[in-house]
């Protein structure tokens, strides 16, 4: 009946996904029709690399509460398809490619910065770790980032069990972490830091919420793909 | 092109100077090749005039060339005050009139960014030496235009207008620091602060206030706009410091306009032997 079933057609979605998520690098390179080199690209490469890399995260931080929004406005507007968490099933499964797009947007930033500003010169990032106060919760999340990267396999899914997710919930430190980062450098006049603020605080207050109140916990919504159809 | 010989001996300066040390006609110490930099490369015209911080059009530094084109220049007029009263005031012709001067100066943005340009312009100094009743003030205040029907800018409240910074009088009377109203052997650009601007080489660039209609001589130290607004990163002396940490980015390291990769970023913007002096009873570290 359904034409499009998103579950079903999941390489569809997961293409268009990957297909934006190349924008923003794409876009960098838009200076290759004009006549000159753009007069600043290091500084264009790695606050779009870096910018990226944070919205993805905030994207995948935003899958789980996003799914239970979606089925609760569904059931409230009396829909045939989504009232059932297992409806949105492919949000879950497409979480993984949003967190190795963020991943890789993070290499790229961390490769500029030691390539294009410090020349591999393990010196000198010492010397600015110490005196820069955003590069700290920086290097913390690029390293959970690249752990939570490497893990996100079948194949580690498999071999870690229960503490896969247990792993992966390092997301709630690491997003905070890396919007941290992003926070302490931005000029103080500047807005999109409150914006994004606001969207990690709410996310994370949903976690609480649904773990603290009884109303609203459900034992089937535990932030993997659900197997049978629930409601 | 009656200046490039000028031009080309300015650039070729630290090469005869070499040339001396080598011939002994000076001596060894004098020239400290640590900390200079091997030679200037005037940065692109274009890059120049569309990649601006000019916070009175927009943050954003592409779009304040197009924001800017229209601003009115003339009629334009340089108001001197000591304290709050009216000492003089000047047209461009007036201003323009002094002896003038061409200099290629390295521009040091805050921000970590740098650029090589030509200027023209005349000292402050023999502007300020003219005054009829020398002003013996401890410090000089300059304020921009205020014209919020013009610089888009301006009508967010976020930002103390109109822009205001100050110089110590030693700094102002220093032969470096000029009022430049051209640039590449052309006008100044309203994007680069026409008609008249403030050029200080040895300090960051917000230190070099562009449309400048307003000189005042105090005695209390001028409180800039960017001081007012985050004490803690921009100071009132505001000379390029590599050794001073800056909280959100590094100081050590700028990059050159149209370049990809950053080089190191010099003491007083390589300018450290001719105003070294004026700082040698100061702490650098805490007077940033």
């Amino acid at each position: 009946m359904r034409i499009f079933e998103p579950n079903r057609h999941y390489s569809v979605l997961r293409n268009t996904l990957v297909f934006f998520a190349c924008i923003p690098l794409a876009s960098q390179f838009q200076f290759l029709g004009d006549e000159e080199f753009p007069p600043n690209f290091f500084a264009q490469l790695i606050l779009t690399s870096g910018h990226t890399a944070l919205v993805l995260l905030i994207v995948a931080l935003a899958i789980t509460p996003l799914r239970r929004w979606l089925t609760f406005t569904c059931s409230v507007l009396k829909m045939k398809w989504g009232k059932r968490l297992a409806d949105w099933n492919f949000l879950i499964r497409l979480r993984r490619p949003i967190g190795l797009g963020a991943f890789f947007y993070m290499a790229l930033h961390i490769l500029v910065y030691l390539y294009l500003e410090l020349a591999f010169d393990w010196g000198a990032f010492l010397y600015e770790l110490k005196h820069r106060e955003f590069l700290l919760p920086g290097v913390i999340a690029a390293i959970l980032t690249t752990v939570l990267a490497l893990t996100s396999g079948s194949y580690w899914r498999r071999r870690l069990g229960r503490w896969w997710r247990r792993l992966h919930r390092c997301m709630y430190i690491l997003c905070p972490l890396a919007f941290l980062h992003y926070f302490l450098f931005s000029k103080p006049t500047e807005w999109l830091p409150r914006v994004y603020l606001c969207l990690i605080t709410i996310l994370l207050i949903h976690r609480v919420v649904v773990l603290s109140v009884k109303r609203f916990r459900r034992s089937d919504d535990t932030g993997m793909e659900v197997k049978r159809a629930s409601r | 092109m009656s200046d490039y010989t000028a031009k080309q001996l300015f650039l070729n300066r630290r090469q005869l100077v070499k040339q001396a040390v080598a011939l002994g006609l000076l001596p060894q110490h004098v020239w400290s090749l640590s900390e200079e930099k091997p030679a200037l490369k005037i940065s692109s015209k274009s890059h120049v005039s569309n990649y601006n911080n000019y916070y009175e059009f927009s943050t954003n530094k592409e779009a304040v060339a197009h924001l800017a084109k229209d601003l009115t220049l003339e009629p334009w007029s340089l108001n001197i005050y000591r304290d709050d009263s009216l000492v003089s005031t000047l047209t461009l012709e007036q201003v323009k009139a002094f002896p003038q001067y061409e200099r290629i100066y390295r521009m040091r943005c805050v921000e970590g960014w740098s650029a090589v340009i030509p200027w023209r312009g005349i000292q402050l100094r023999d502007l300020i030496l003219s005054l009829d009743s020398q002003p013996k003030a401890h410090y000089v205040k300059f304020e921009a235009l205020h014209r919020p029907s013009e610089m888009l800018g301006q009508r967010r409240g976020s930002f103390p207008w109109p822009y205001t910074e100050g110089l110590r009088m030693d700094e102002a009377l220093h032969p470096l620091t000029l009022l430049v109203f051209g640039m590449y052997d052309g006008e100044l650009l309203p994007q680069c602060g026409a008609p008249l601007r403030l050029i200080i080489p040895w300090k960051y660039g917000f230190k070099s206030l562009k449309a400048l209609t307003k000189i005042t001589f105090t005695d209390e130290q001028p409180v800039s706009s960017w001081s007012q607004i985050s004490p803690g990163e921009y100071g009132f002396y505001a000379n390029v410091n590599p050794e001073v940490p800056h909280p959100r980015w590094s100081q050590r390291r700028e990059l050159p306009l149209g370049e990809i990769r950053k080089i190191a970023t010099l003491p007083f913007n390589g300018y450290a032997k001719e105003v070294a002096d004026l700082y040698k009873d100061l702490d650098l570290s805490q007077y940033y």
